[in-house]
């Protein structure tokens, strides 16, 4: 090897600012995917005013066939960057692998399960108390990371990820309607079901990235999804009768523009995840919330309320504190 | 090579060119793994050294040193990991 002698001093130097541009690209990257998937909730938001999708009659049917459309198409958009960016034998390769078992399993759990849980969470028990639980996806997958991934999250970052837990709660809120039905104590336990499947699918998939590329896993991920919503979640929900009516009606064009801000949003998460670990990661994904309603009052009719602006500022603090100093993301792992 | 490690992926077969002990740059890896990987332009040293990068990250590589080249660059060299060694047995 051809070396050029230098100071040492200014290797490290050069070093520390190649480890932290890594760990800046990957917060970049999971500020870009809260704001996807927030303008990815909008986009979606649209599909369910169509008089079919909206109908009460398919109250479990109508989201979960939104679910398997968004899944599906996003599985093709990633494909075709896939293909753009000659990864397709990488995915055949990562499909005959044993770490995108991994991965698979992840996507059962916070694809179809977590998703229809939360639906009959939704359902059974209401937004006002199915929100708040749910929304603590991020500390749980924090959990699972510092336990079976031995993910390093200092105090601060806890504090920070309660703080943006805390700042979503504030702005999704919802007051609680009417007397709990006999179903309420079955409709919290989907939501706990839910937050786990979410929590496990970041770690699961982390973990099963540690060996192969990000945009490979996510592809892998959403195939193993679309084809289990397709061939297991639907036919048990009711069937395909809402497919040909959601995609040839007025806003057909929904799934293929949702499902691609989808695609790039959990592209950002995936690479996220890899970049800056679970627990970073996740908790600047939360932002979602916020870019949803900052995209909905640009776009719809939603009004800025003082609780949208309390619950910004909180998210913001939180955030500040996860971030805190990248120099200490160059090493994401207690182990040797 | 790990005969073991034919057709797995770019990522994995990255890391257990390091399961012989030695310390190497991206530029010798890809140099290892390049023509398992025939005619495939994923298969670059960009994608190498980004694939390193997050090896390093999440522990399965460490890094042994590093040094400037004839161009000034910086060149990192990497060496695998008790943890790498036993995450690829597991992937295997």
């Amino acid at each position: 090897m051809d070396t050029t002698t230098a100071p040492t001093a200014t290797i490290d130097a050069l070093k520390l600012r190649q480890d932290v541009s890594f760990a800046k690209k990957g917060l970049i990257f999971a500020l870009i995917s809260g704001m996807c998937w927030g303008c990815n909730g909008v986009i979606l938001s649209l599909a369910f005013t169509t008089a079919v999708l909206s109908n009460n009659a398919y109250w479990l049917l109508a989201p979960l066939t939104v679910g398997a459309l968004h899944d599906t198409c996003s599985a093709f958009w990633l494909l075709v960057f896939n293909g753009f960016t000659g990864r397709l034998k990488e995915l055949a390769r990562t499909l005959r692998s044993k770490p995108a078992r991994t991965v698979m399993l992840g996507a059962l759990f916070g694809g179809p399960i977590a998703m229809s849980s939360y639906m009959l969470g939704v359902k059974f028990a209401g937004p006002a108390y199915v929100m708040p639980i749910t929304a603590l996806y991020p500390a749980v997958a924090s959990i699972f990371a510092s336990i079976f991934l031995k993910e390093r999250i200092c105090p601060r970052a806890w504090c920070g990820l309660v703080l943006c837990v805390v700042g979503g709660v504030v702005i999704g809120f919802t007051p609680p309607e009417g007397a709990l039905g006999s179903d309420f104590y079955l409709g919290i336990a989907m939501a706990v079901v839910a937050t786990l499947g979410w929590g496990i699918e970041g770690v699961l998939a982390t973990s099963g990235m540690d060996l192969l590329d990000p945009a490979v896993a996510l592809n892998v991920r959403q195939l193993t999804s679309s084809a289990v919503y397709m061939l297991v979640v639907l036919p048990l929900a009711g069937g395909y009768m809402l497919l040909t009516p959601a995609l040839t009606s007025s806003i057909g064009w929904v799934f293929p523009v949702a499902a691609f801000t989808g695609a790039l949003s959990y592209l950002c998460w995936y690479r996220a995840m890899n970049m800056t670990g679970v627990s970073r990661a996740m908790t600047i994904n939360i932002t979602y919330s916020l870019w949803g309603i900052l995209f909905s009052a640009v776009f719809t009719e939603v009004h800025i309320t003082i609780s949208i602006i309390l619950g910004a500022l909180v998210i913001t603090s939180g955030m500040i504190l996860v971030v805190g100093n990248p120099k200490d993301m160059t090493n994401l792992r207690d182990v040797r | 090579m790990d005969t073991n490690m034919a057709g797995k992926p770019l990522k994995m077969m990255v890391a257990a060119t390091f399961l012989d002990g030695a310390a190497r740059n991206a530029e010798t890896v890809h140099q290892l793994v390049a023509g398992s990987y025939p005619s495939e332009r994923y298969c670059s040293r960009a994608t190498i050294a980004e694939h390193l990068k997050s090896l390093k990250a999440v522990g399965v590589l460490q890094e042994d040193g590093s040094y400037l080249d004839d161009t000034g660059a910086l060149v990192s060299v990497y060496r695998i990991s008790e943890y790498g060694v036993e995450k690829l047995r597991k992937a295997q």
